[in-house]
């Protein structure tokens, strides 16, 4: 049971897997396929083929088409389901974003023992029996990411590059000391709110329609 | 025979810096307060106390950031410099904003005029850092520096001692010179040249000036003595460019370098920690229920102790004002008709107004404290999305919390909104604010008529005002104000701090004493002309209905019928016109012409039962202690207007028993809340259309007062016939006059006259008095 291969293997037999889906049973794939789907130059392929055909999972006989064992296949769909099933787990339950998810199940579910897949297998049959419970604990979560005050609340130190608001609101804004060149840091509590400005000790606040006056650049990152 | 004069030290700096403590300070009870000739802006001037021989005329100038003509307080602030003799400027300035604050100063410095710097707030930074400034800014500015804490009495007293040694020295100005480019410096020479009498730094400074707020409409910037006029306004017309932008950008650029080790220092700049206080209150889904709460609490507490001081206030009031001049006048066989006069008219008015100031006075002191802490502007921020579908900026906030103690201060603190056209929308919302000097009048009738959910009442009347107020807002949008961009926003976010309690019941005081004056004032006057007008009948009949005041009240009352007074309810309706003086004085006036008081009373006594009353008024004020206990449990009740008893309320609001039967003859329930409304929406008081004649000018503080009668009239018309009249004229006239608005204002709107009106931003031009001269060293101000 413990065939310990490495993650590069795991992949591969993965990804041979996955192309065998896509043809007819009993063709195989063939070499510079995966080396394609995998983007790796042929030797590579042919040294992992070699090394899974070595421990059995696939079967490789000279210029014949690559095919996997029920061993093979075997591992393969367990590799397969644990991918899907961490990946399944940060969409659905933490909400990462499809792409971060994918990448992230990808190197994760090499590292990971099957007692910890186990668990968060259990976690997420754990959130839908709440879910029966009308517990919306998915939704409440997902509010509390969009409306984090710490998602928000980044001020963003940049520096003025360009005020091209007419004269009556230029002087104004240059009596403040906001012009050209000026650092000052930016903070939004919140789309329906003015955004607030942070200058030198000062804070001051200005509508959407002013702040589109100005044009920012972020600060050089030579300094602090 | 003093011959020698005093020294004079001018205070100036930027807007909530310490200014009025350090100047409280230093004048203590001296200092005396009155406007800027001709404007509304407050002056204040004292006496400092320096030493047994020698004292120091101290003047208040108002806040300001630079010395620009786009408001009135820089105005004042720059024609009292240049046209007045002083020793020296104390300029204080706040170490938090020290960047913004030198702005202010450079300009001093160029003026050429003395200036000691005080350094506020200078507890934000070590022992170490404060010597290191203090030393660094005099030595490259080259002005004396003094520390200061203004919230620490010990820092104060020393600021004091290191002033007196300083005044006592040299005041030499400064001679600190800024580089501005070759092309501006030409320009100012070529102007400074021009100007005689003055200095040569002053000259220089005056043409930069000159330069810098050029305006095809005024184009020497309300500078009126100047030499040679003509020469310098043709220099100034080929001026093309905006050169305020580079001057003030040369500014900053100098402060910028010199102080540049000065602002690396991160913890004097270090980002305002309330940060998340901020975030909490900044962000509509915890700000505005929060807001709601805080307005709560400020109603509440206001009527719980404010309220129940109203007893107790009220009931001296009657002693003083009705029961004792009525047990000596009688003594005295004084005639009775004066008697009447003083004690059921003046008497009766004067103690209901009164009676009213703990409240007026809890109010402005709540009011301050919102304001001074900083989180008024959190809130005008969290409501600027809403406030801006009225079009309005989130700053109109404040005018309209304002006004629910007094429309006075609210029509005066619309000066912070610039755009005009948002002040007038706002000119004409304002009045619709219930005022404190209704309630009374509100109390009474909830009381007689509405006894069991008295606070109800008054509470929906409120909500009426506000409700108008929106919907008029959004009327004059529409149509008298059409085609005008939204506002937008710029405001500052003042520190959060911790309100200087002080200043604050020294102010709410001063405003208090200002408001019962006031009142007694038109009290006085207008009960005593009604009741003189209500003696003296016409034709040969001596019934109460054939006076002078009853006859031209009958003209009146027919416009007053379909809103439910009834035809011989004249009374009522004379009373709505002497609310026009003061809204305080309708139920003096109420009473007075209601009640005719039995003229042959006697006294029974030869002595007034002095120890009687004086227990009356200490077990008043041990209810009073205790109702505060349950008043925190019970809030919108209305402290002592849920006592059932009748006596008890009648004393609580001034009126008699008398008044009750009488109320109860002449309305219905339906006709008195009609009334309500009609006077929560009218005509608001001539204080009150004073100050808005002078912030608005006439036409459009007339334009106003016309409208929220008009809305008055409608909406209490409308109530009255749909609830109780049923007649279909009256119906429909409130709907075919809101039809007619519909019309006049967008026509109003094309009118010459109202894009005048929208236009004109300098106030100067407006107020013809402020053109008057200013001569040099005139004692006036």
């Amino acid at each position: 049971m413990s065939m310990i291969l490495t993650s590069s293997l795991e992949d591969y037999l993965e990804t041979i897997y996955l192309l065998s889906q896509k043809q007819k049973p009993n063709i195989g794939v063939r070499l510079t396929d995966i080396a394609t789907a995998l983007e790796v130059k042929t030797p590579s392929v042919h040294t992992a083929i070699r090394q899974l055909s070595e421990q059995q999972l696939l079967s490789y006989k000279p210029y014949t088409k690559i095919k996997l064992t029920k061993q093979g296949t075997l591992k393969a769909k367990q590799i397969l389901h644990r991918h899907t099933q961490l990946k399944q787990f940060f969409t659905d339950i933490l909400f990462i974003p499809e792409e971060i998810a994918e990448d992230n199940a990808c190197k994760i579910e090499h590292i990971v023992s099957p007692e910890t897949i186990s668990h968060f297998h259990k976690f997420r049959d754990y959130i839908a029996l709440l879910e029966k419970d009308n517990i919306p604990i998915r939704r409440n979560f997902k509010n509390y990411l969009t409306s984090s005050i710490q998602e928000k609340m980044q001020p963003k130190r940049k520096i003025i590059k360009a005020i091209h608001a007419e004269k009556a609101t230029k002087k104004k804004l240059y009596l403040l000391g906001i012009q050209e060149k000026t650092e000052v840091t930016i903070l939004q509590y919140s789309k329906h709110v003015p955004t607030v400005i942070s200058l030198y000790g000062q804070d001051i606040a200005l509508d959407k329609d002013i702040m589109q006056t100005i044009e920012f650049e972020d600060v050089p990152t030579n300094k602090e | 025979m003093n011959t020698m004069k005093n020294k004079k030290l001018v205070l100036i700096g930027n807007p909530n810096v310490g200014k009025t403590t350090l100047f409280n300070h230093l004048t203590g009870s001296t200092q005396k307060t009155g406007n800027w000739a001709g404007v509304t802006v407050e002056k204040k001037t004292g006496r400092w106390r320096v030493d047994k021989k020698e004292s120091i005329d101290i003047v208040d100038l108002p806040g300001i950031y630079s010395f620009t003509t786009s408001t009135l307080d820089e105005l004042i602030a720059r024609d009292y410099i240049l046209n007045n003799d002083f020793d020296a400027v104390i300029n204080i300035v706040d170490v938090s904003s020290l960047r913004r604050n030198l702005l202010l100063t450079l300009n001093l410095i160029e003026m050429g005029i003395p200036v000691i710097l005080a350094l506020n707030k200078a507890d934000l930074l070590h022992k170490k850092q404060q010597n290191f400034l203090l030393n660094f800014i005099k030595e490259k500015l080259g002005i004396p520096v003094v520390l200061l804490i203004a919230k620490q009495k010990k820092s104060l007293d020393e600021c004091q001692a290191q002033l007196k040694e300083i005044i006592r020295g040299d005041l030499t100005p400064s001679s600190l010179q800024i580089t501005y480019t070759e092309e501006i410096k030409q320009k100012q020479e070529q102007i400074s040249k021009l100007i005689e009498g003055e200095s040569k730094r002053k000259a220089e400074w005056l043409s930069l000036f000159l330069l810098e707020n050029y305006k095809k409409e005024n184009e020497l910037a309300g500078l009126q003595n100047l030499s040679n006029q003509e020469e310098i306004k043709a220099i100034l017309r080929q001026e093309k460019s905006n050169i305020y932008t580079t001057t003030v950008a040369a500014r900053y650029s100098f402060i910028s370098q010199t102080f540049a080790s000065v602002f690396k220092t991160k913890h004097i700049f270090k980002q305002n920690a309330s940060y998340k206080l901020d975030s909490f209150l900044l962000r509509p889904r915890y700000g505005i229920p929060c807001f709601l709460l805080v307005m709560y609490l400020v109603f509440v507490i206001t009527q719980n102790v404010g309220n129940g001081l109203v007893d107790i206030v009220d009931t001296i009031g009657h002693i003083a004002f009705v029961e004792i001049p009525q047990h000596y006048l009688t003594l005295w066989h004084v005639p009775k008709w004066i008697i009447n006069v003083a004690t059921t008219g003046i008497g009766t008015g004067l103690h209901t107004a009164l009676g009213f100031t703990p409240l007026v006075f809890t109010l402005f002191v709540l009011l301050s404290i919102l304001e001074e802490s900083g989180y008024l502007t959190r809130a005008a921020l969290v409501w600027h999305r809403y406030l801006n579908k009225l079009g309005l900026p989130g700053k109109s906030l404040l005018p309209m919390i304002v006004g629910f103690g007094c429309n006075i201060p609210s029509i005066t603190s619309m000066r912070t909104i610039e755009r005009k056209q948002d002040k007038i929308q706002l000119a004409f919302m304002l009045p619709l604010m219930s005022c404190s000097a209704r309630l009374p009048t509100y109390a009474v009738f909830a009381a007689v008529f509405f006894v069991h959910f008295q606070g109800a009442i008054v509470f929906s009347l409120y909500l009426a005002g506000c409700a108008m107020a929106i919907l008029t807002g959004l009327l004059i949008k529409k149509s008298l104000l059409r085609h005008q961009n939204d506002s937008s926003l710029f405001m500052e976010l003042p520190r959060y701090h911790r309100p200087p309690m002080r200043n604050i019941i020294f102010s709410a005081a001063r405003r208090t004493k200002h408001y019962i004056f006031n009142a007694g004032k038109y009290i006085i006057i207008t009960v005593t002309v009604l009741n003189l007008l209500n003696s003296y009948h016409i034709g040969d009949k001596k019934t109460p209905d054939s006076t002078i005041l009853a006859t031209a009240a009958q003209f009146v009352s027919p416009i007053l019928v379909p809103t439910g007074i009834q035809k011989e309810n004249w009374q009522a309706s004379v009373a709505l016109l002497s609310g026009i003086f003061a809204k305080e004085v309708i139920i003096g006036t109420l009473n007075s012409l209601y009640v005719q008081k039995d003229n042959n009373t006697v006294a029974s006594e030869a002595a007034f039962p002095w120890q009687e009353k004086k227990e009356e008024i200490i077990g008043l004020l041990h209810d009073y202690v205790a109702q505060l206990k349950t008043a925190l449990l019970d809030p919108l009740d209305f402290g002592s207007l849920t006592s059932h008893s009748k006596q008890t309320v009648a004393d609580a609001s001034g009126a008699d028993i008398g008044l009750y039967n009488q109320l109860q003859d002449n309305f219905t329930p339906w006709q008195a809340y009609s009334y309500l409304l009609f006077l929560l929406l009218y005509f608001p008081c001539l204080a009150a259309f004073a100050t808005l004649v002078r912030e608005m000018g006439l036409g459009i503080a007339s334009l106003a007062g016309g409208y929220v009668t008009i809305l008055a009239w409608s909406v209490a018309t409308l109530f009255y016939q749909l609830t109780t009249g049923r007649s279909l004229i009256y119906i429909m006239l409130p709907f075919i006059l809101f039809l007619f608005l519909l019309v006049f204002f967008p026509a109003l709107n094309k009118t010459a006259w109202f894009q005048k009106q929208l236009e004109s931003t300098e106030f100067y031009e407006n107020k013809k008095k402020y053109k008057r001269k200013c001569k040099p060293n005139c004692s006036h101000c």
